[in-house]
């Protein structure tokens, strides 16, 4: 599903934030990324949507090669990938609702489909009596909840996640957590970048850590052992 | 969807001429004067054009014939003429003919005539332009040409004027390119200024869209019907003023004694045609000028 090799990103002259990473996420996998702040969690994940070019090496989403992709096609490679931003990027002037709606118009559904689906969506996250609400006025937790409602509407084959839990209390999390899981047991692959490793414990996915820019382990469900923060793993990081 | 999409256009678009009602205003108040200068001159110029027309249909070249040629060779000589495009009819006046037609149109001259044993009348030609004659240019290669044919003696038509007639629109025309195109950059300028205030405005929902799946084409639309409802609201607007000139205040302009030519013309206002062309013309540059200003947001 996605599929990058050697993958160099620079910011500036002198700056690599991603120094050469490989991966390989299977159609319908549960994969957290997660590493320290500034380890270039985000860049990775902007890499799939196509928010930031690969300076080097090749990735592959959804059997199109990104380093190709033209232009004018970025936004329907961006239809099959349902995106929760970390500052959720709602529209402030619009309602939960209407919200919905417009991410629907935008790729063009019709008229008639619009309301049921964006209906069925905001039941699914658990919004159905706050939809008349404006985004700035919703807590934390139930914006991240239209952020993800948003997201997954258009029932894209990816789902990535970035910081979903990010300001959340403990319990708040946990919840968007199993919207999550529920997201993935419906068939869609699912990336989350986090740096709660609280949350990554409990979840038993398979895990990839970044430091620096590098891929320094990749481990399928791996035991708390093995995640304790800052630790060193001697886990070698999986090739492809 | 197409239908969908246009339908959502139109919509937003109207939507943030409200929103920005007072700099919406502003633009279409501007676009309309500037316009109405334009419409102004065009319909100076179309008169004119119109004017000047009548006069060249009706230049008639007369060729006079030398003495002493025969009937027979003046209707070889009317053959040769018919060879050429540039004339329509030629129609041979013999010297009896053009004694008859003085006699009857200048009886109170009679007495010119009067002791004169010989008819001093030349015998002609007289010769129609075809259409695509009736321009300077072409008389004047056609009375050239005709000045080099030996049987005739002398070539006339009504050349002061319709030379300097044919020259002032001529200027006029240029000036209308010049005054069009100065203004045309202007009222491109105007809203692709009032348009950036509203893409600015929204930059964030436009990156946010950008991210979520929505083509560069969905994204402009609206900025693009808003542009084009700007050009087409100033473009009605300045048609209404042209309207109101040229009902109350062209006549008073008249009854004065002011324009000199002008006076007592009967002038007409701008063909349906034109009218069109100047909504076109405000659409088109509303089009250009929000394209202008929408294209650099999308970098995302
Ligand atoms: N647009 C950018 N311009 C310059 N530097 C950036 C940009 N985005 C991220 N960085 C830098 O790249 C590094 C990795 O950032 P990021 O991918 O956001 O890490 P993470 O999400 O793991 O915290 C950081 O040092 C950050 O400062
Ligand atoms: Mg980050």
């Amino acid at each position: 599903m996605i599929r990058m090799s050697n993958i160099q990103k620079r910011y500036g002259p002198d700056f690599r934030a991603l120094k050469g990473i490989s991966l390989h996420i299977r159609r319908g996998e549960f994969v957290f990324v997660t590493g320290p702040s500034g380890a270039g969690k985000t860049t990775l994940l902007k890499m799939i949507y196509c928010e930031q070019k690969a300076d080097e090496g090749e990735i592959l989403v959804n059997g199109r090669n990104l380093s190709r992709l033209r232009r004018g096609s970025i936004p329907y490679l961006r239809r099959n990938i349902g995106v929760v931003f970390q500052d959720f990027k709602l529209i402030h002037s619009k309602s939960v609702f209407d919200n919905i709606v417009f991410a629907l118009r935008v790729i063009g559904t019709p008229r008639g489909d619009m309301k049921r689906r964006a209906w069925d969506v905001l039941r699914r996250v658990g919004l159905q009596h706050k939809i008349n609400s404006y985004p700035l006025c919703l807590s934390g937790g139930e914006q991240q909840r239209v952020a993800i409602a948003r997201a997954v509407v258009n029932d894209p084959a990816i789902l990535i996640a970035d910081e979903p839990t990010g300001n959340l209390d403990a319990a708040v999390a946990d919840e968007i957590m199993g919207l999550l899981e529920e997201i993935h047991v419906r068939g869609t692959t699912v990336v989350v970048a986090t740096h709660n490793m609280g949350i990554v414990r409990r979840m038993k996915k398979r895990v990839i850590r970044l430091e620096d820019g590098r891929c320094v382990s990749d481990t399928n469900a791996p035991d708390a052992f093995e995640l304790d923060e800052g630790e060193i793993t001697l886990v070698k990081p999986s090739v492809g | 969807m197409l239908v969908q999409n246009l339908s959502y256009f139109i919509e937003e678009g109207f939507r943030s001429l409200r929103h920005n009602r007072f700099m919406s205003v502003v633009a279409i108040v501007t676009i309309g004067f500037a316009l109405m200068i334009f419409g102004a001159f065009l319909i100076v110029y179309s008169n004119v054009q119109q004017i000047t027309d009548g006069w060249i249909r009706e230049v008639e070249v007369t060729a006079y014939l030398r003495e002493g040629i025969s009937d027979d060779a003046a209707d070889e000589i009317k053959k040769r003429l018919w060879e050429n495009r540039e004339i329509a009819s030629v129609v041979y006046v013999s010297r009896e003919q053009a004694l008859q037609r003085f006699t009857s149109e200048h009886a109170d001259a009679a007495y010119l005539l009067e002791g004169l044993t010989e008819n001093p009348l030349p015998a002609s030609f007289e010769i129609g332009l075809s259409r695509e004659a009736r321009n300077r240019e072409a008389v004047e290669r056609l009375v050239a040409k005709l000045g080099k044919l030996p049987e005739l003696e002398g070539v006339q038509y009504g050349e002061e004027w319709t030379k300097s007639l044919l020259t002032f629109l001529k200027i006029l025309r240029m000036l209308g390119f010049i005054l069009g195109g100065l203004l045309g950059v202007a009222i491109i300028f105007i809203i692709a200024n009032t348009v950036r205030l509203t893409v600015y405005a929204r930059r964030d929902e436009l990156a946010v869209m950008r991210l979520i799946g929505a083509t560069n084409w969905f994204i402009k639309g609206p900025f693009l019907t808003e542009g084009l409802l700007q050009g087409l609201a100033g473009a009605l607007l300045s048609v209404g003023l042209l309207l109101g000139m040229y009902h109350f205040w062209l006549p008073k302009l008249q009854a004065s004694a002011g324009i000199f030519f002008l006076q007592n013309v009967p002038l007409s206002f701008l063909s349906v045609e034109m009218l069109l062309w100047i909504m076109a013309a405000g659409m088109l540059m509303g089009f250009f000028g929000s394209l202008m200003s929408v294209g650099r947001f999308l970098r995302v």
